[in-house]
This record gives structure tokens, C-alpha cells and sequence, in this order.
């Protein structure tokens, strides 16, 4: 019996391929974010801060990068047969036609959804933005500036990090040299079409894509935060404070809100824009493809539920984070003047406002009323409540 | 070779050293790797003199089988000097005591299946520091461990054929092997299943429609053109078990529960049935049928390991039943079922026997095992003979070309190399550090999910499956899982074979991106 010669399964891979593929990836992020920083005409501010309107937080600036990596990787699924094609055959292609690379970073889990970045075996998750400051710090590559707050200089991932273009050119298509006439023509039109849009906007295309994924991340905020409410059960249960936890419950729930809710209406302002602004038939193939429409997204009725779930949790955990912090600091409890003490105190009133809201009663409005001669120790009443409550928010694995 | 510009986007294709054996012997004066390993296992042998053999799982196992079967000068050595390093802990002490022990790895990066297997020697007395009665050799050592393990006052391995590989070289040297394993007939050469072989006297794909009586067949070529059938059985009530053979709470639905039937010959191959139930990982009470006992010893009721193959080969034993009732069942009489030679039996005329099973059976008594497949024969055969007036139909299942199946193949292992590299991460995250468990794979009904996804029929799957085990890109492992119903049981669980093969799938996975809708 004659044998042929194996047919290695990974006969496609290829050398040098992904060294050219990151450089062009970040390429391409920077001449679209360039486009964005440099942009004067009108857009949503953020919080009506205008004072940013060239640099993102790097929450922003994440989902900047999601939504185009996302996009370039719908349309180079387009392009992907005819590759293959090439490949196989061996006959040169015209590339000039061909979108010829997906994006090299990919969607990788974090602690609020997933963001770009790339999984190493030894060390775990790396996200874009370690990535891009590593490379500031190389000094390779230098085609954003990536500026931590001066508190945590080394740390690009907290949330005050602020990243500008780090980039400067008059001739585009000099800057894109290598790529092809379509990938040019394509960077040129999303760029067009994300300069126009607010941060919130962008934080909001780059997070939704349609109801399976979105359900899924509400989920996993809500599922997350059994971890924290555990904690709490048993801080309250043996009298230890439980400011960490409910902090940490706070930030899932406000994350499954905003992702369950509030972001619908970002979201569907970006849609417009960009389905306004781009005119390039195969994204606006691409877009329709992978971005559904906000009603399909928030119209269901699961969506409708989650989102009560989540509001509920929300509404209780402003409740409990301000009661943990008014535990720690008997002084802040009757004095409103402190900015922290203003802080809390507003969370404590929205969280009333909103437990009531949503069908949560039966805790005191007043702080005094809480503790037990203005001590630490909370009224055992109130305690039993507080735990029956932990005990049925938010949801189950 | 396919030749582009350097500069071109697309890269140049990553070339193996060795792309064809033209190349390789222009390049390198080369032995071919199956007498490599056959003179580095024969000067262990002579020179150590040892008095059992331990094979590290999963290779391992197959190349001793492929050296003492196959190859032209067929290593000597019997089956039973031989334990594979999955059934150590099923053996007692007494076992190992005053025997000279060589342990056979074929190749080794980080070490650390050969690490566990030491260090369970250490820990229960069978090598002390100073002991002379163990010696470790491996094949091929990675520059990774250039320097050995240390263990026990010694560094190990004591001896090899190849160290201090650079990544490309390791490559090449598992390639080989990996090749020299399937034109032997496949890495289904291992120990774990029993087989059953049949002699095609007419048409092949009367043969495969009889196997399609009662199943989903697909048939494929693997990657050294052998001929290959994947006969999957569906959970049914013409698919159940004898419930009572197994241990309580043994779950049997959602499990591998299939048929390989690879070509050995022109015209004879190997029923191959492979089924692993999932059974409880406590001792629940497992029948104390004296049958069972006398088939595969006491000791199989010694840990976990030991009784889900047990389980596994009572399984297997089931599949054995229903493709033999399909065949006899068939209108057809153009093949020749061929019973594997019992020890005792000098007139079978099946040419073969299961004697390589005791490797991973220590104790089995292989004569009840072929009395039973036996019987098993006979019952199939008065079973289907009596089904044969009852009009089926066959059910068929187009699979499409070799080419696709491969293309879906390589899709499939990226979506499973893809989560698992999620779950990590997503433990990374919540507990702040990188854990890396072993096993840790996904289940069976896990990656039938994903081909759902994908809109493939359930037996273009499984076939897919038996592509990537065949080329050992995938790996299965045993793992214990808390089940749906809350139980903890041992199951079978499947990842990409190794860090180098993750390594190759996670670099696809970069230049050409994952499957659409992952």
C-alpha cells in the first residue's frame, strides 16, 4: 500500500506573519484615534466636560479599539475565502481588493467584560493598553501616549489613565503605507465616522454587539458579584466591617445597569452616527453584521428582567456601600460638610430613592436609626433585613 | 514547496525541517526514526537489563506497540514486562519490589508527567535516594530541561537519544514520531481499547451501510491515506447498558460512545469500539460479581483510575456487540469477522491477539476477555441473523471531502484551544495569579456544542475528533467533574496535545482568526 506524504493541519501558518499583523493593527488604531483626538466639530461630551476632547480615559479608549478590531475582523472574514484561496493555489491575488489580515489582539475576559489583548501562556491575560505602555516605555512604536495618574504612574489599567494621539502626520496615505487600497479606503471612512463620536457613545458601540453577548456580560456582572454579597452575608454575621465587599457589589451592579440599561442610549445614538457617516458599502456590511440594532439588543423580555435584577441590586448596594462606609466613620454620619461625607450621603438618599423604587422597603431613612446607640453594631432588625435581602438579590449561578 | 515573496503580507509558510523524505535525506543523514528509537529501546533493554517496563501515557504506550508490532524487526519483549505509568497506583507495592524498572518516555519538555509518576514512587517507599533499581529514559528531551529533574539525589532522565532540542527541533522529532505511529495504523495503537479485526471479502461500502443499521457512519482517510470509519451510537434505548455491570450512579448518556474501524491491510481492519461511562469517583458500591472480579482482578477496584478503564472496557465491550449485530444483521456475507489468538489457543486464525492490553489491564485475565468477545460473536451473530428479514434502512450521513474535514478539524481546535484559554484567564482574574491545572480539557458534550454551533451533524464531529486524536493534536485525559446532578464523576475530557501544539493553534488562531461566531 502506498502512503502519501502527510498534509500538515496547520498547512495556512506562516512565518513573519504576525510581527507585519501587530505593527499594522496598531497602525491602524492609531490613524483612526488620530483622526478622533484631532477632530473639532461637535460630539457628546463626557459629563459635559469638554476639557478632554483630545484624549480618552482608558475605559474609552479600550472600547475604541474593540469596536474597530471588531469591525476589521467582520470584514476580514469577508476577505478570508479569497485568502484561503490565494494560498492554496498560490497564485498571487490581487490584494489590492483585500482586507488581508484579521486583528492579531483579541477579545479576552476581564474583570467588567472583555476587552482587546492577548493570552500568554505563562503570564495570563495582556491587555492592549499594558501592551501599548510597555512599548512607550521601549519607546517602540510610540504611536500613542499613554499617561497613568501620577499616583499610580506604572499602572496604564487604572481608570484615570488618560491616552492622546502620540502621533503626528500630513500625508495619510504616507502613514499607511503597505496597506492595501481597500484597508486604506476603510481606515479613511471609519475614521470619519468614530471621530464624531462621545466618549459614551464609543464606550457604548464598543461594549454591545447583540443580545447574546450583552445578555451573557449582564449575567456574569450579576453572577460576579455573589462572590462580594457572600462576603457581606458573613461580615454582617460576625460583626467585621464589610465596606470592601459592598464596594465590590456596587461596581458589578453598576456595571450590569449601565450594560442592561443605560447604555441603550448611547448606543443608539453611536449606531446612527455611524450608520449616517459611513459611506463604504462593505463596512456598512460589516457594521450590519456585527452590530445589531439597540431594540434588538434591549427589546427582549429577558433583557427587560435582568435589567430589573440589576437595578435592584444597584439600588441596594448604594444602600449597604454607604451604610459599610457610615460603620467606619461614626463622625461622618451627622456631618454633611466633608466631600466624602456629601458622597455617601448622596448615595445613601439615591439608594433609598431607588430601593423604594423597586419594591425594597423597610429600612430606615435615617443613619441614627441604623446603629445601636451610635456605636458600630447594627440594630438586629435591621441586620435580619439586610442579610434576607443579600440573600434574594442579584442571581444565582 | 509553495514559494512567496518574503515581503508579502501573507508571510511564508511556515516550513517544517522536514517536508518530505527527499528533503529530509538531502538534509540530514537519517535513520529513520522508528529504528532510532528501536536501537535506543533495545540498548535500554540490554544494558539495563530491567524486568518490567513502565510506558509514560499517552505515546509512550504506542510506540512500543508500534516497535514490538509493526516494525520489521520487531522489538522483543512481552506484554506482560510492561505497565503503563496511568495503572501504577493500581498496583501494590509488593508488585515492584526486587524488579529493575525502566521507565519509557518518548519525549519530554517541562517533565511533568514524568515528575507525577516519580514522585508517586518516591512517596510510596519504591525508590529511596541511593535505590539502583530504577532507571528512566527518554527519547527526546527539550533544551527546557536540558539540565533533568532532580529527584531523589539523581537527575533525571539517566539516559537519551536526543537533548537539549530547540522548539523547531522538538517539532520535527514528534512529527516523526507522530507519523511513524499512524502508518503503523494510528495512535489507536495505544493499549487503552480493545479490538476486534474483519477481513472485507467484497464491497466496502456494503460493509459501511451495515455499520449505518443502527448508527451514523462517516468515513474519512487520515493523513497516511488509511481508510477509516466513524461509527457513532446514539443514546437510545437499542444503545443502553447492562446498568448492573457497572457502579451505581455510572451516568451513560452524553459520553464517547463510538466505533473506529481503521485500516490495517488492504481488506482487513480493526473494529476499534471505544465507550468510557462516566462513573462516580468515590467507591459507590460497584457489584461485587464475581465475573467482573475474576475478569480484572481485585486490584481494579484499587483507585479511581483502575475502575473507569475497567468501566471503559465493559463499555467497549457493549459498542463490540452492536457493530457486530449490525454486520451480521446486514444482508451482506462479504467479510470475516477474525477472534483475536487466546493465550491458550494456538488455532485461532485471527492472526492477532490482546495480549498489549495488559498494560493497561495489569491484571486482566485475557483468556476470560477472549472467551467473552467470543461469545459476545456468537450471540451478534444469532442476534442480527434473526434481524436480517427486518428491512432498515441505512442512515446516511454525506461527511463531504477529506480536505474540508480537516479544514473543520483545525476550526474546531481552535474554538476548544479558545475556551480553555478563557477559563485560565478567567481564573487569572479572580484569583490574581496564573494556575494552570492538568488535566483540564472539556468535555465531550462540551465540544459537540461547539459543533452544533458550527451547524455540524453530531457524527461529522465525532469523525472530527478521531482526525485530531489520529494526528495528536488533541489529547484526552480523565478528569473528575461535579456532574449536573451534583455527583463528582470521572469523565473523559479532551485539550490541544501539549504546550506546543496550543502553541501552533494559538498562532492560527492570531493570523487567521478565530471561526465566525467565537
Amino acid at each position: 500500500m502506498a502512503f502519501e506524504e502527510e498534509a500538515f493541519l496547520f498547512s495556512e501558518l506562516r512565518m513573519g506573519r504576525e510581527g507585519v499583523q501587530f505593527e499594522r493593527s496598531l497602525r491602524s488604531l492609531a490613524f483612526t484615534f488620530n483622526s478622533w483626538c484631532g477632530y473639532d466639530g461637535s460630539r457628546k461630551p463626557l459629563y459635559g466636560d469638554e476639557s478632554r476632547k483630545s484624549a480618552l480615559e482608558v475605559i474609552y479608549f479600550d472600547k475604541f479599539a474593540m469596536f474597530l478590531f471588531r469591525i476589521w475582523n467582520e470584514l476580514f472574514r469577508q476577505s478570508y475565502p479569497e485568502a484561503l484561496k490565494d494560498i492554496k493555489t498560490s497564485v498571487p491575488k490581487d490584494e489590492s481588493k483585500l482586507i488581508t489580515f484579521p486583528q492579531p489582539f483579541q477579545e479576552i475576559p476581564g474583570k467588567h467584560g472583555r476587552g482587546p489583548g492577548r493570552f500568554d501562556a505563562q503570564r495570563g491575560p495582556i491587555y492592549l493598553i499594558d501592551i501599548l505602555f510597555e512599548l512607550q516605555r521601549d519607546n517602540i512604536l510610540r504611536y500613542f501616549d499613554i499617561t497613568p495618574p501620577s499616583d499610580q504612574p506604572d499602572n496604564p489599567r487604572n481608570y484615570r489613565t488618560l491616552v492622546s494621539s502620540g502621533i503626528l502626520f500630513t500625508d495619510p496615505q504616507q502613514f499607511l503605507e503597505g496597506f492595501t487600497d481597500l484597508e486604506r479606503d476603510i481606515l479613511k471612512d471609519l475614521a470619519n465616522g468614530l471621530k464624531r463620536l462621545g466618549p459614551s457613545q464609543i464606550r457604548a458601540l464598543g461594549t454591545h454587539e447583540n443580545i447574546y453577548k450583552t445578555i451573557q456580560d449582564v449575567k456574569k456582572e450579576l453572577i460576579d458579584s455573589n462572590e462580594a454579597r457572600q462576603e457581606i452575608i458573613k461580615s454582617l454575621d460576625n460583626g467585621s466591617s464589610f465596606y470592601n465587599p459592598s464596594r465590590e457589589m456596587l461596581e458589578y451592579a453598576e456595571e450590569a445597569v449601565r450594560k442592561s440599561k443605560t447604555n441603550r442610549v448611547d448606543y443608539g445614538e453611536a449606531f446612527q452616527i455611524i450608520r449616517r457617516e459611513i459611506t463604504n458599502a462593505k463596512i456598512i456590511e460589516a457594521f450590519q453584521k456585527s452590530q445589531s440594532p439597540p431594540d434588538v439588543i434591549w427589546g427582549p423580555s429577558e433583557m427587560d428582567y435582568l435589567a430589573k435584577n440589576a437595578e435592584k441590586l444597584l439600588s441596594f448596594s448604594k444602600y449597604i456601600h454607604a451604610l459599610a462606609h457610615y460603620r467606619n466613620n461614626n463622625a461622618n454620619r451627622t456631618t454633611k460638610s466633608a466631600k466624602e461625607s456629601k458622597i455617601y450621603g448622596y448615595m445613601w438618599e439615591e439608594g433609598l430613592d431607588e430601593m423604594a423604587r423597586c419594591g425594597l422597603a423597610g429600612f430606615p431613612s435615617k443613619v441614627s436609626d441604623v446603629f445601636i446607640n451610635n456605636s458600630i453594631d447594627i440594630q438586629p432588625a435591621v441586620q435580619i433585613h439586610l442579610m434576607e435581602v443579600l440573600k434574594g438579590v442579584g442571581i444565582q449561578q | 514547496m509553495r514559494q512567496f515573496e518574503p515581503s508579502s503580507i501573507w508571510g511564508v509558510p511556515a516550513v517544517l525541517p522536514y517536508k518530505s523524505l527527499e528533503d529530509y535525506s538531502r538534509t540530514r543523514n537519517v535513520v529513520p526514526i522508528a529504528r532510532q528509537l528501536h536501537t535506543f529501546l533495545l540498548e535500554q533493554i540490554e544494558s539495563w537489563k530491567p524486568d518490567l517496563i513502565i510506558v509514560v501515557e499517552r505515546k509512550g504506550t504506542a510506540i512500543l506497540r508500534a516497535l514490538t508490532e509493526s516494525y520489521d524487526e520487531p522489538l522483543k519483549w512481552p506484554w506482560s514486562k510492561v505497565i503503563s505509568s496511568a495503572v501504577v497506583g493500581q498496583m501494590p507495592n509488593e508488585y515492584f519490589h526486587n524488579k529493575r524498572i525502566l521507565v519509557f518516555d518518548d519525549m519530554m519538555k517541562t517533565g511533568i508527567h514524568l515528575q507525577e509518576l516519580l514522585k508517586s514512587f518516591i512517596d510510596r517507599g519504591l525508590w529511596k535516594s541511593g535505590d539502583e533499581n530504577l532507571r528512566v529514559a527518554v527519547f527526546a528531551i527539550h533544551e527546557y530541561q536540558s539540565r533533568g529533574i532532580p529527584l531523589n539525589g539523581y537527575c533525571v532522565p539517566h539516559s537519551w537519544f536526543y537533548r537539549d532540542l530547540t522548539n523547531s527541533s522538538f517539532q520535527v522529532i514528534r512529527m516523526e514520531i507522530i507519523k511513524m505511529l499512524q502508518k503503523a495504523g494510528s495512535l489507536m495503537l495505544d493499549t487503552e481499547h480493545l479490538e476486534v479485526r474483519v477481513r472485507l471479502e467484497g464491497s466496502f461500502n456494503k460493509f459501511v451501510n451495515a455499520l449505518r443499521r443502527k448508527a451514523k457512519a462517516a468515513v474519512f482517510h487520515s493523513a497516511t491515506q488509511r481508510t477509516n470509519v466513524t461509527v457513532l451510537y446514539a443514546d437510545d434505548e437499542a444503545h443502553d447498558f447492562p446498568q448492573h455491570l457497572f457502579p451505581d450512579a455510572t451516568r451513560f448518556s452524553s459520553i464517547v460512545k463510538k466505533c473506529r474501524i481503521t485500516q490495517r491491510q488492504d481488506d482487513e481492519f480493526a473494529i476499534i469500539p471505544i465507550c468510557f461511562p462516566a462513573i462516580p469517583n468515590s467507591f459507590v458500591n460497584w457489584p461485587n460479581d464475581p465475573e467482573l472480579s475474576s475478569l480484572f482482578g481485585e486490584s481494579v477496584y484499587a483507585d479511581d483510575m483502575s475502575r473507569y478503564y475497567a468501566a471503559g472496557l465493559l463499555g467497549a465491550l457493549e459498542v463490540l456487540r452492536w457493530v457486530l449485530k449490525d454486520l451480521a444483521a446486514s444482508r451482506t456475507n462479504e467479510y470475516t469477522i477474525l477472534l483475536p489468538q487466546s493465550p491458550d489457543d494456538a488455532t485461532s486464525t485471527g492472526g492477532y491477539s490482546l495480549d498489549h492490553l495488559t498494560v493497561m489491564y495489569p491484571t486482566l485475565d485475557l483468556h476470560k476477555l477472549t472467551q467473552r468477545i467470543l461469545n459476545i460473536e456468537l450471540e451478534a451473530r444469532s442476534e442480527g441473523g434473526r434481524l436480517r428479514s427486518k428491512k432498515t434502512k441505512p442512515i446516511q450521513y454525506p461527511i463531504g471531502l477529506d480536505e474540508d474535514l480537516r479544514q473543520d478539524a483545525v476550526r474546531l481546535l481552535q474554538v476548544i484551544r479558545h475556551i480553555l484559554d478563557d477559563r485560565i484567564m478567567e481564573q487569572c482574574i479572580k484569583r490574581g495569579e496564573i494556575i494552570r491545572k492538568h488535566p483540564f480539557g472539556l468535555r465531550p458534550s462540551e465540544i459537540f456544542e461547539i459543533g452544533k454551533k458550527f451547524g455540524w451533524e453530531d457524527i461529522r464531529i465525532s469523525t472530527l475528533f478521531d482526525i485530531l486524536i489520529d494526528e495528536a493534536y488533541l489529547e484526552p485525559h480523565v478528569q473528575t467533574i461535579k456532574d449536573r446532578d451534583g455527583k463528582h464523576r470521572m469523565i473523559r475530557t479532551f485539550e490541544p496535545d501539549g504546550e506546543m501544539v496550543s502553541e501552533l493553534v494559538r498562532r492560527y488562531t492570531t493570523q487567521w482568526g478565530l471561526p465566525y461566531g467565537f
